[in-house]
């Protein structure tokens, strides 16, 4: 999985790729606004994925999003908007516009893998207990 | 001990003695194991009461009940432990099964009732019942025709119940694994949180039950949602809870378990049906 | 009837905290002084409602949240790391709090600072509203609401 970040916060861009590399993505571009980001697709293979914070000096994530889905080689990327903006109508602002998918901030990682699983991508495959998570009081499997 | 003016409750971890004490207590209550390496998990989740009670620590809890018969702090122990966190359309494929095999079975059965009944034990907040909901108006728009739909959801905690009755769940809550779509179509914002829509509470009702306990006032339903509850009990309940989950199954009803659950060794009225990349049962000869 | 409450942001504050920093229950502080609170982050939000919102912890605190979102060991923190984590915890406080409050409005950039002073300075004109003292690592977090008092 080919995946790109897009967040003024570096931080956030360190969060999320984090995440995307425990979801199995071997190459992570990273980019802090829209413009930078639309620089960085012009050199190389399209991402299979693409993060995309809204709030961005010089183009901010829901033009991305606009521009993303107009040109015909970047059409396949799936957009993930991620972001604070949790207004009904921004949501729906961000489907309309092209984006597949919407994580709002604070998300933890399962929520981002869960997303990326919804656009159907594979998680690399783990062996171990299964759902026996952290935050469950459980059990002797028996 | 209560916390005096400017002290605050500490984070000392519990106790081995308290540790067990608290074992003994959920064991008793709700027939569930906590594991020996869980110590972290009563630190954290008793702190908030012990907070609430002005007590110094978490053993501070564990030392009060010993001092006095409290079933209200007990209950509100049992239920701080067996809380569990769940997502929306979990596991995916589980839902494919119930889109394209299970629920039109039972439609086809149920020509003539026009009632279907499903229902989802242990439902915490109600994602998994509210999850089934969505998918039931996404696609099926002949329920809306003269059918009963009933979707109930239980579970041992009461705030649990309460919570999913409510239906408002928190922006963490809603992010792990609900499509955006559906976030959008089938809920409205109120501040920071999201309320499910008429829609959805229409066909939902949530009762407080304890698996290990009597079940009464339940109907017999033609899906019974069953998933990640019965590894937290010893053997012999997980056949008891499996046989009598077994029993209030309709004819062809269908059981779903999670999906790294098995019945072998504990149910040998169970039939195994394949579908969409993932296993539920029937009910052997029904 | 308002959503912006103490008990909605302290709501608020765990949610992140738990999704960001790993932080299950955070003990409240009692009232009081607080050593330490060294670190200041805020963010306004301008349009129907307008308001302040601020983050402040100690120096001990920030380097722990810089190091959980950025996965690195504190001798390896620069300054810039510290500025970017905690304006980022505080650009996510206040984007939910600003969805607590009337529309439509904007949440401007975050800007981090150091020393007591600095509260004091940039905060003198405005009312506290809203505040919510925990403990995080054993290192106190304050976070607040500011508004413009209403001229009585």
């Amino acid at each position: 999985m080919r995946a790109l970040v897009v967040d003024d916060s570096r931080a956030m861009r360190t969060i999320l790729s984090r995440i995307l590399r425990k979801a199995g993505a071997r190459e992570i571009r990273e980019a802090a606004d829209g413009q930078q980001a639309i620089e960085l697709l012009a050199v190389g293979e399209p991402p299979d994925v693409a993060l995309v914070d809204w709030n961005m000096p010089n183009m901010n994530g829901l033009d991305l999003v606009v521009a993303l889905r107009r040109k015909a080689e970047w059409r396949r990327i799936a957009i993930v908007m991620v972001t604070t903006e949790n207004e009904h109508s921004q949501v729906v602002r961000a489907l309309a516009a092209g984006a597949h998918e919407y994580l709002i901030k604070p998300f933890d990682e399962s929520a981002l893998l869960e997303k990326l699983a919804i656009l159907g991508f594979q998680m690399p495959e783990e062996p171990g207990e299964p759902e026996l998570a952290d935050n469950f009081a459980g059990g002797t499997l028996s | 001990m209560r916390v005096g003016i400017g002290e605050r409750t500490s984070s000392v971890p519990v106790a081995t003695e308290q540790f067990r004490y608290v074992q003994q207590l959920v064991l008793q209550r709700s027939a569930i194991v906590l594991a020996e390496d869980k110590t972290y998990l009563v630190d954290s989740r008793l702190a908030p009461l012990a907070r609430s009670l002005g007590l110094k620590d978490v053993n501070g809890v564990v030392d009060h009940l010993k001092a006095q018969r409290d079933p209200r702090l007990e209950q509100q122990v049992v239920e701080a432990m067996t809380t569990n966190e769940t997502s929306w359309f979990r596991d995916l494929r589980p839902f494919d099964a119930l889109r394209r095999h299970i629920v039109p079975d039972a439609l086809k059965r149920n020509a003539a009732t026009r009632r279907l009944r499903i229902w989802s034990a242990a439902c915490s907040s109600g994602q998994e019942a509210y999850s089934v909901a969505i998918l039931l108006e996404e696609n099926f728009p002949e329920l809306r025709n003269g059918w009963q739909v009933e979707l109930v959801g239980t579970d041992l905690n009461t705030e649990m119940v309460r919570r999913a009755s409510e239906g408002l769940f928190s922006t963490l809550e809603v992010n792990r694994g609900l499509p955006a779509s559906l976030l959008v179509r089938y809920f409205s914002q109120e501040g920071a949180s999201w309320r499910v829509g008429r829609a959805l509470k229409a066909r939902t009702r949530f009762i407080q039950l304890n698996l290990v306990e009597p079940w009464l006032a339940l109907p017999n339903f033609d899906v019974v949602l069953l998933r990640n509850v019965l590894i937290y009990f010893d053997l012999n309940t997980k056949r008891q809870i499996l046989s009598r989950a077994v029993r209030q199954m309709a004819p062809g009803g269908a059981l779903m378990l999670g999906t790294a659950e098995t019945p072998t060794g504990l149910c040998d009225n169970l039939e195994a049906v394949t579908a969409e990349g993932t296993v539920f049962y029937r009910a052997k000869g029904g | 009837m308002s959503l912006l409450t103490t008990e909605t942001v302290a709501q608020l504050t765990q949610e992140i905290w738990a999704a960001l920093l790993a932080a299950e229950g955070l003990p409240e502080l009692p009232p009081g002084e607080l050593p330490g609170n060294e670190v200041l982050a805020m963010t306004d939000i301008s349009g129907e409602w307008n308001g302040t919102v601020c983050l402040s912890c100690s120096q001990i605190a920030a380097r722990h949240a810089t190091c959980t979102m950025f996965g690195i060991p504190d001798e390896e923190l620069t300054e810039a790391d510290i500025t970017d984590a905690v304006g980022e915890l505080v650009n996510v406080v206040g984007g939910n709090i600003k969805s607590l409050v009337p529309g439509p409005s904007v949440l401007s950039l975050p800007r981090v600072s150091e020393g007591d002073e600095g509260q004091r300075l940039l905060l003198g004109h405005l009312e506290l509203a809203q505040e919510v003292r925990f403990s995080w690592m054993a290192e106190p977090v304050v976070v607040s609401v500011w508004t413009v008092p209403s001229p009585d």
